[in-house]
């Protein structure tokens, strides 16, 4: 049975250049980078390049990425870090639990919290934002993809407003970094996390960015590495395959984009041609990412006789599965809740072919065909 | 050797009896999908975090994909909450209320093991279901026939009686002709993780098997309308006090309060008057009952019918006579049966099949 992988957006295949080097890597070097002997130089060595890889990529200075262990792990490091107890958060209804339920632990520790839900294109309304700040906004956090919905935010507008009001910008990126440009020499952001998995890096390894004069304070106590905000040995094959894999997602990113939304077209006039009945929630949005309703047709029975065709889609994020309930996110961007069990998130990526998404297209025919007859 | 196109879904509690379903099911040359079906969440007060039941514990899904996996099966967790609220849950706390005892797993085998998961066979383009039962589903000619399970001390069949007889071609139960000693022999052949762990005999949505606490969160509202009230002899007199009469069952002998030389056991729940009434053993025992909600296995015409009838999992059967008055079914037992209990299941059996089941009343 044909296989076709079509959830970018909960992870990606790892590259295997990337694979190849961290195995390298795992088999040849293992000195402690903190170690002074020539074992932990060449670790330390490993990680700077790095370092200067993710930087080259964003446009940013490598003294401003610290590694981390994941992008939970970035926006807990950048929120746990600069929130104060007495300071106004402004971020929105649709962020990763990384974020909501940092700022939700906040709250109960005296912060004050204002949520902005998102448009019916899934964007976050920058009037909004202005109508919220107060003297005591220190901090304004939005995501630039949301990865239910793959609507993209207006960060550059978002950025100058915050700048405007002195208030401090704080950016997940996880679903985009790797996939869109990003220059933040051009974009005002102050703190942005980023995760590997997501653009065919590792897994268990993510990255924050740290604008110069952004003071954080540390949150997990150790021996002072990264900064000495994300302490513990560094995981040298981690970083670099991060680094590696960064580099080669930035070498021919607009080609890369330009090839994914070709293949999204394909995709879309294949479903047109097969008449099928279905509702693409979202117009401005990252490439290759579809958040799909198929009227009538519950959706997590979708993915599962999908699956059993060898096509692997999600029915709402990966982290809230195993759930049937229309996923929240759906609904506050103005989805109906019948639309919303609907709705599946099908991401294709550079790895996918033409063949790929009609295979794709075909199997949905087919299913919908049987389960509206069953 | 099976039809090794068909499919079928197998239904997988993450013990070692659906696990050595899912395996019987390989070898009968189908092609399998392990589904386990999420019924129930119990969230602790204080933390609000979801604590997993026995049955339903995020261990037992665990260990049901490890199973999978190992076989090369695909798995899937299928959220049936709602159904199972509302069709089993609602069911168990109304029962209690009325003064009777329930058997929420026999509902839930029949609305939601069968009826639901047969209505997702469309989904997983599968032709049947299969389950770890000890019961076994004999084909004569066109007819099938649900039957005791080989294994005397494991048998089931008394669990599945409300099942519409129309699933029965559709339903594999592997296990039929095995006994527990046969399965974990094949649990130990294959390694699983699971070979020694049991399936458990509590209710899945009642942590610690404690139902008195379960209804008293489930609907807080109407356990605060329980009061205290009497206890009554077989006579009327008052011979001591309750704590609210859903705490008590059919039976039941512990927990009275009472000081009497000789035991004393609850013969009778009488809700509207918020009394319990007591009697010496001998006083539980009854001729017959009336049956409801009755369900065939086999189509009776001559009535009446003469059965061993089951009135508990665990009972022998006892010789007993089915009467039809204008559609009003009653049981007459030769001999009289103990705490024949309201709520509780009753089922035919004439040799080895079920004729039919139905809900002893009073």
């Amino acid at each position: 049975m044909k296989k076709v992988y079509c959830d970018i957006s909960a992870t990606t295949p790892t590259n295997h250049e990337v694979v190849d080097l961290m195995a390298t890597i795992q088999k040849s070097v293992f000195g402690n980078p903190s170690s002074i002997h020539k074992y932990g130089q060449e670790s330390h060595a490993i990680i700077e390049k790095s370092r200067i890889q993710v930087a080259t990529a964003l446009g940013c200075n490598q003294e401003e990425i610290i590694f981390t262990g994941s992008g939970t792990e970035a926006n807990n490091i950048a929120l746990e870090g600069f929130i104060k107890p007495k300071d106004h958060v402004i971020s929105t209804s649709y962020e990763h639990p990384s974020v909501i339920n940092v700022l939700k632990s906040l709250e109960s520790r005296g912060t004050a919290l204002s949520f902005i839900k998102p448009n019916k294109n899934g964007k976050i309304d920058i009037k909004s934002i202005e109508s919220l700040i107060s003297k005591n906004t220190k901090l304004v956090s939005v995501m630039l993809v949301n990865n239910e919905l793959g609507s993209v935010n207006d960060i550059k507008k978002i950025s100058e407003i915050v700048k405007n009001n002195n208030i401090t910008l704080h950016v997940d990126a996880v679903q985009c970094v790797g996939k869109i440009p990003i220059n933040l020499k051009e974009l005002r952001i102050d703190l942005m996390s980023l995760s590997a998995h997501k653009f065919y890096g590792p897994k268990g390894i993510g990255a924050l960015f740290i604008r110069k004069g952004i003071d954080l304070k540390t949150t997990i106590n150790g021996g002072g590495q990264e900064l000495n905000l994300r302490p513990g040995t560094e995981n040298i094959s981690a970083i670099a395959g991060l680094g590696l894999a960064i580099s080669k997602a930035y070498k021919n990113i607009n080609q890369n984009i330009e090839y994914v939304k070709n293949l999204e077209n394909i995709f879309i006039k294949q479903l047109d041609k097969y008449k099928i009945d279905y509702v693409l929630h979202i117009k401005d949005r990252l490439p290759g990412v579809l958040a799909i309703g198929f009227p009538n047709i519950d959706g997590q029975s979708l993915l599962i006789a999908l699956d059993l065709k060898g096509v692997a889609v999600s029915f709402g994020s990966a982290c809230s599965s195993g759930t049937t309930k229309a996923s929240q996110i759906l609904l506050d961007s103005g989805i109906s809740e019948d639309l919303a069990k609907s709705t599946l998130r099908i991401s294709f990526g550079k790895i996918h072919s033409e063949e790929d998404v009609l295979y794709v297209a075909k199997q949905l025919f087919d299913i919908i065909k049987r389960l509206k007859n069953g | 050797m099976a039809d090794s196109n068909k499919r079928v879904l197998v239904a997988m509690s993450g013990g070692v009896d659906s696990s050595v379903a899912l395996i019987k099911v390989l070898e009968m040359g189908y092609e399998a999908i392990g589904v386990t079906l999420k019924l129930w969440e119990n969230k602790d007060k204080k933390t609000n975090k979801v604590i997993d039941s026995e049955c339903n514990s995020l261990d037992a899904v665990n260990g049901a994909k490890l199973v999978c996996d190992r076989l090369g099966v695909h798995h899937y967790t299928l959220n049936f909450i709602d159904l199972f609220r509302t069709e089993v849950v609602n069911n168990f706390s109304n029962e209690y209320f009325e003064g009777r005892t329930p058997n929420p797993c026999i509902r839930c085998n029949s609305m939601v093991k069968w009826e639901a998961l047969i209505n997702q066979l469309d989904v997983f383009d599968a032709d049947m279901i299969a389950t770890g039962h000890y019961a076994q589903i004999k084909k004569h000619k066109n007819d099938y026939e649900l039957c005791k399970g080989l294994d005397k001390q494991k048998d089931q069949s008394y669990m599945l009686w409300q099942i519409d007889k129309k699933f029965l071609k559709k339903t594999i139960l592997p296990l039929g002709e095995m006994t527990k000693t046969d399965v974990r022999k094949i649990a130990q052949e294959y390694k699983l993780e699971n070979a020694n762990r049991d399936e458990s005999m509590d209710l899945c949505f009642v942590v610690d098997n404690d139902y008195r606490q379960f209804l008293h969160e489930f609907i807080p509202e109407k356990v605060k309308d329980i009061k205290d009230g009497d206890i009554i002899n077989e006579d009327g007199s008052v011979v001591g006090s309750h704590t609210g009469y859903t705490n008590y069952t059919i039976g039941q002998r512990k927990g009275l309060g009472l000081s009497f030389p000789e035991p004393r056991y609850v013969k009778k729940i009488i809700p509207n008057d918020n009394k319990i009434m007591i009697s010496k053993k001998e006083g539980l025992l009854s001729n017959k009952c009336k049956v409801s909600n009755l369900n065939w296995m086999k189509k009776i015409d001559k009535f009446p019918l003469k059965f061993k009838a089951r009135i508990r999992y665990n009972s022998e059967g006892a010789d007993a006579l089915l009467i039809n008055k204008n559609n009003e079914f009653f049981c007459e037992f030769e001999n009289p049966q103990l705490a024949v209990t309201p709520g509780q299941s009753i089922v035919f059996y004439i040799n080895e099949a079920i004729i039919g089941g139905g809900i002893i009343e009073k």
